[in-house]
């Protein structure tokens, strides 16, 4: 959408954003004429009443008799109702449209972004994209609805009234009209001064919380070194300009308000003494003049709509443009296109990969890896080592900044994108379910298995019993009320979405890691049996996990330090078998817990979750 | 605009969280409590109120004037009398224009002073709550109360209240003339307002079951997104792309759907109303031009009718807005409310029984009894049944280096906090200076302790600001307080005259510099005890020498409380305290500890060993 015009020449747009929902307003085209007409007709049955009206006073005027203003009466409910049915018509066609449109946008806007990359995610930040998605999205509806349909219901009630004065009167039309161009001066003079010290509130609003947020947040200090009342007047002084600053604003609605409320009545002092004179001069009839006042209510309301009309296209504007940031950006990682003969196992090789984000060092440096097909290989390594980064690079969640992946002699990015993601599974290690069904969050892996392989690939995970505990076994909506789903669980339930899915590569990215130990060792076991002869990845911490390996490669600060069988490494003696001897330290303190040290003998609480 | 907006209808879903579907009630008890924050301004609210009724009756003229000028002057042919009356209804207009200003703006005074004494009181109230309620309550729910609800509340001051009372009047008035008018007549043109009413009040109860759903649509769909958002590598790794969007499909349709429902509502609302006005109109045709061929009313007192009817039909109309705009402010006065209850449950004991030994001066000398600190079989835990603290008793000289060491969750802030008071402990006692902390003066307390966080807490500003704090010490001391704790650059920098902003939490320092700067607040500050959590990122060789040297300078004198993650600190220090699993395990200096093989010595082993280098 949005994307440069095809006549290469630069056209001046009023509305340079907005003119993007172009497309969307073009599909609607019939309704959007239909409302037009609906407008038309609703304003012209509205403007006969205070011409009904003035038909009755004539006639009242020359004596009429009760039967008569009783036929007038009928015709001006007559035309209230007619009006009534257009403006129903007029409302629900142009204002549902607005609604059917942001429905529209917010399904394109979706689609968009769930096809953009990661490192798009990583730029920008879930609070703003929602607020896009949500608030902005709310700023250009209300262009599409209620600013066309006033701004359409506006220009037609101003000309048409204009047109019935002018038949009337000419003179007392003009006279009577003359306020406007004050008015129109008026709006724009304090829309704009309103439009300035708004700015300026929400500036000093910025600040007033900016202190409330950093004096909450560090609290701590605030008490430790007594600084409570300084810092309660310090607020204080800025809820004090902030309140200034209001009230400067205040200052030009109050006028801009009071403006717009009298200019009704200048318009009727206008006609009382200019349409009273021509009526005593009878160049106007009685029922002329009240007609005129009926017309000047008729466009009391529109003219005050006007400035609301032209704050919310300038909304809309500035909100369209942040909507347009996204839609214009392209997926920064794109689909290859060959596409693998099947295969129960693949090989992995990586080329010389560098990796960095944006901006900053360089999170994985000239990696070079040979995963035969079919083999398991660990990775271990510190914190911030460049463990998961290998991961994303391999399922091109990102893409290297140097060098290439290679699947089965094949550069990843010639691949298919959607291809080469279905020949990797990788098991994150924060457990994400999404807020659906237990059952509907397996079939993430395969969506067409059957019942017995859910429940197969439940219990190699160890976790059917777990899902058969659930009140509503299967069935059961993951974040729902009074369910709590443990870490542990989580990081199983995931791990069956995995064997489900049962890829060629299965990259375990420290994923059991909530899971205690004795039943980490049977999980491991299992993913052994069922992995026979395909390629695992293991990501771990603990050194039990990745014993078994037929290689081990050690990562540091984005390098590879050492690779080999566990035996090798323990052998060479270098950081591996350091990182093993720690462990066992570790394993054993911790497991002796209060027995040995303890002063006051054992207390109570197990040694191990 | 307000109007508009009304017309328009609200757009609810704007403002998603803390969407609680309960529906608050006019509660006295609230009402009279918001009053009280109404007290210092009841010459301001009564010259609203004033203005108010002044714009209300002055509008009523208008009407009145038209069909005077008809009857009296236009239709006898009154030139003169025409022309007098013009100018008055030009001098009215006048009046009008600046009254009808007035009362805008001093309304509007009215409800930021309300909003401005309110903010002052939650946040000094905040400023007097224990740490434990922030523990609980996320920074952005308290911004929350300090900010949009009491905007919200200034709604019920100015556009709820100030304006209910102009419709009543309005309403009121305009009955009033009505009946002066032409009793009849009156009577015929109000048939029409019980069928106003009631389309309103129905309209009204359609409307907010309808909004209803729309609000639990809008959470759906920011679920789905938040989650979508969070998740979005999951949905890009099992090819899910297009599932997702059939599933937002499917939630963004009934969005729409439900959003359609309460515009339909507003397109049957709208055009009858609008019938009904006009309606009122033929009324007054009708039978008013009966009553006119009776000669029972004149043909200004019809013109009249015919505008007023107009007049009366928008107050009712907007009833239904106006109730909204009341029960937001209630539901958002009651959270206030809620928050300014909240009781302190740290606080000084009476002045009277307070411990406020004198304050000894800015640099004092420090006397033999100052500082030293006592833990007497303390327990505490944060979550009733979770003991973090199982019995811990030691004591620390005055001028004594202390270093807690011990596993992650072991106890070692906890110990730190309950010293400042942040916590009281569950039983047992800590006392300073052979005093119970319950017993001193709370102020007076924490004069005594500085603190140095894992996490060096920066406000934005300046770095005067950031050692010397709100309250403010003079220049020259915050100078000799980074000079000494070797901060050399930032005290260059700011004494060439650059006003260094330090940034929001200090993120244009480094982390090195963050705790550098930190160290400073607390030697400036010259405490007899300090409280300090060494932090735990790493920072590169030559910072990490200042902060080593910093720290000796801070500890020199001084009762210190430590939470060392390093070896040097360890090394330095002249007792350690082992804690495990909430109890003091062992004590002693670093050789004796080591010698003895026990906790310590494995401790050292796994966490320090890396850090080894060849120490003098």
């Amino acid at each position: 959408m949005a994307r440069d015009d095809t006549s290469g020449r630069r056209r001046f747009h009023v509305f340079p954003y907005l003119q993007a929902l172009g497309p969307y307003l073009r599909r609607h085209q019939s309704t959007l004429i239909q409302g037009t007409v609906w407008v038309l007709l609703k304003s012209a049955s509205i403007l006969a009443v205070p011409w009904i009206l003035k038909q009755g006073i004539d006639q009242l005027e020359a004596g009429a008799e009760s039967g008569v203003l009783l036929r007038y009466a009928l015709a001006i409910v007559a035309a209230a109702a007619i009006s009534g049915v257009f403006l129903y018509f007029m409302r629900w066609s142009l204002i549902g449209l607005s609604r059917k449109v942001e429905y529209e946008i917010r399904k394109d806007f979706f689609e968009h972004l769930v096809r953009l990359s990661m490192p798009f995610f990583d730029r920008n930040r879930t609070g703003d994209l929602m607020a896009r998605a949500t608030n902005d999205l709310n700023a250009v509806r209300d262009v599409l609805g209620p600013a066309i349909m006033y701004g359409l219901n506006t220009s037609v009630t101003v000309i048409a009234s204009a047109i019935l004065m002018f038949r009337l009167d000419p003179t007392l039309a003009l006279a009577s009209i003359a306020p406007v161009p004050i008015l129109a001066y008026a709006v724009s003079h304090f829309a704009k001064r309103m439009h300035e010290r708004s700015i300026d509130v929400q500036e000093e609003f910025g600040r007033l919380s900016n202190i409330a947020q950093e004096n909450l947040a560090g609290m701590r200090v605030v008490q430790t070194y007594g600084q409570e009342a300084a810092e309660t007047e310090h607020f204080g002084d800025s809820s004090r300009t902030y309140l200034d600053r209001n009230m400067d604003l205040v200052h030009y609605r109050a006028l801009f308000m009071s403006t717009t409320a009298i200019l009704a009545g200048a318009s009727t002092l206008i006609l009382l003494w200019l349409g009273g004179t021509r009526v005593i001069s009878g160049e106007v009839t009685i029922g002329e003049l009240v007609a005129f006042i009926g017309y000047l209510g008729q466009l009391t309301w529109p003219f005050i709509s006007i400035g609301w009309i032209v704050s919310v296209i300038q909304r809309g504007e500035a909100a369209m443009k942040r909507m347009l940031e996204i839609w214009n950006t392209a997926p920064d990682i794109g689909s290859g296109t060959i596409t693998l003969p099947p295969a129960a196992s693949r090989r992995i090789t990586f080329r010389d990969v560098s990796f960095s984000y944006e901006t900053g060092p360089e999170v994985l440096q000239d990696i070079r890896l040979d995963i035969p097909a079919g083999t398991t290989v660990a990775i271990v390594g510190r914190t911030a080592s460049g463990k998961t980064t290998l991961v994303q690079l391999l399922a091109r969640l990102q893409d290297p900044t140097k060098g290439r992946i290679e699947i089965d002699g094949v550069d990843s990015k010639d691949l298919d994108l959607g291809h080469l993601r279905d020949e990797i599974g990788i098991v994150p290690q924060d457990g994400f379910l999404f807020s659906d069904t237990l059952e509907a969050n397996l079939r993430f892996g395969k969506e067409s298995a059957t019942d017995d392989e859910l429940w197969r690939a439940l219990e190699l995970s160890q976790v059917a019993g777990d899902v058969r505990d659930f009140p509503r076994g299967m069935e059961t909506r993951i974040g729902e009320r009074g369910i709590t789903v443990s870490g542990g669980q989580r990081q199983r339930l995931t791990l069956a979405r995995a064997i489900l899915k049962n890829p060629p590569i299965l990259v375990l990215d420290d994923s059991l890691s909530a899971v205690d130990k004795v039943t980490e060792e049977r999980l491991l076991e299992t993913i052994r049996q069922v992995r026979q002869g395909r390629t695992l990845i293991l990501i771990a911490h603990r050194i039990s996990t990745v014993r078994q390996a037929d290689l081990i490669v050690v990562l540091d600060a984005g390098r590879v330090v050492e690779s080999g069988t566990h035996d090798e490494l323990v052998a060479r003696n270098g950081s591996y078998a350091e990182m093993a001897r720690r462990q066992a330290l570790k394993d054993v303190f911790e497991s002796e817990g209060d027995v040995d040290w303890s002063t006051a003998g054992a207390s109570a609480g197990g040694n191990s979750e | 605009m307000s109007k508009l907006a009304a017309r328009i209808g609200p757009t609810p879903g704007s403002n998603f969280e803390d969407e609680k579907v309960e529906k608050p009630k006019l509660d006295h008890r609230l009402v009279r409590r918001l009053f009280a924050f109404v007290g210092p301004y009841k010459g301001l609210l009564g010259l609203a109120i004033l203005l108010l009724l002044l714009t209300s009756l002055i509008d009523l003229a208008f009407p009145l004037l038209v069909a005077r000028g008809i009857d009296d002057y236009i239709r006898p042919g009154d030139m003169d009398g025409l022309v007098r009356l013009s100018w008055i209804y030009l001098g009215l207009l006048a009046v009008s224009y600046a009254i009808r200003y007035a009362h805008l703006y001093f309304t509007q005074l009215l409800g930021q002073r309300i909003m401005h004494d309110m903010r002052g009181e939650i946040f000094a109230h905040l400023q007097r709550l224990h740490i434990g309620y922030f523990d609980r309550n996320p920074v952005g729910r308290v911004m929350t109360r300090l900010t949009s609800d009491v905007e919200t509340l200034n709604q019920l001051f100015t556009s709820g209240i100030v304006s209910i009372f102009g419709d009543v009047v309005t309403l009121v008035g305009i009955t009033f003339v009505l009946f002066y008018l032409d009793v009849q007549l009156a009577l015929v043109t109000m048939t029409v307002v019980p069928l106003l009413f009631i389309s309103s009040i129905v309209f009204r109860s359609k409307v907010r079951r309808a909004f209803a759903e729309v609000r639990i649509q809008v959470a759906k769909i920011n679920a789905f997104l938040q989650e979508n958002l969070s998740g979005i590598s999951l949905v890009h790794l099992f090819n899910r792309q297009s599932r997702h969007a059939e599933q937002f499909d499917e939630h963004n349709a009934d969005h729409r759907d439900a959003y359609l429902r309460t515009v339909w509502y507003y397109s049957v609302f709208f055009p009858v109303v609008t019938f009904l006005e006009s309606a009122a109109t033929a009324l007054i045709l009708w039978y008013g031009g009966g009553r006119y061929i009776q000669e029972a009313v004149t043909l200004g007192a019809l013109v009249a009718f015919i505008e007023y009817s107009a007049r009366f039909f928008r107050p009712i109309r907007d009833l239904s807005e106006r109730y909204n705009v009341l029960q937001g402010a209630m539901a958002s006065s009651e959270r206030i409310f809620e928050l300014l209850d909240t009781e302190p449950k740290i606080v000084s004991p009476k002045p009277s029984e307070a411990v406020t030994a004198p304050r000894s001066g800015a640099s004092p000398p420090r006397e033999a009894a100052t500082g030293q600190v006592e833990f007497t079989d303390v327990r505490f835990s944060y979550v009733p049944g979770e003991d973090v603290l199982r019995g811990i008793s030691f004591r620390v000289r005055p001028g004594e280096s202390v270093a807690l060491v011990g596993h992650t969750g072991a106890g070692k802030t906890t110990i730190t906090a309950l010293l400042a008071r942040f916590y009281d402990v569950d039983s047992g006692a800590v006392s300073i200076d052979g005093i119970n902390v319950r017993e001193w003066d709370l102020g007076e307390l924490r004069r005594r302790i500085g603190i140095v966080q894992q996490e060096s807490f920066l406000f934005s500003g300046g770095l005067t600001l950031n050692v010397g704090l709100r309250s403010g010490l003079p220049e020259d001391r915050v100078a000799w307080a980074l000079e000494t704790v070797g901060a050399d650059h930032l005290l260059a920098r700011l004494q060439s005259g650059d006003s260094v902003d330090v940034g929001e939490r200090g993120g244009l320092l480094s982390a090195g510099e963050r705790q550098l700067v930190s160290f400073a607040r607390a030697l400036a500050h010259d405490p007899p005890i300090l409280l300090l959590d060494e932090a735990t990122a790493n920072v590169d060789t030559e910072t990490e020498q200042r902060i080593r040297h910093a720290l000796q300078a801070l500890l020199r004198g001084r009762t210190s409380l430590v939470v060392a993650h390093r070896l040097s600190t360890i090394k330095h220090v002249d007792r350690i305290l082992v804690l495990h699993k909430g109890r003091l395990a062992e004590e002693g200096t670093h050789e004796e500890l080591l010698a003895r093989n026990g906790i310590y010595a494995r401790y050292y082993d796994l966490e320090y060993r890396g850090q080894e280098e060849p120490v003098s």
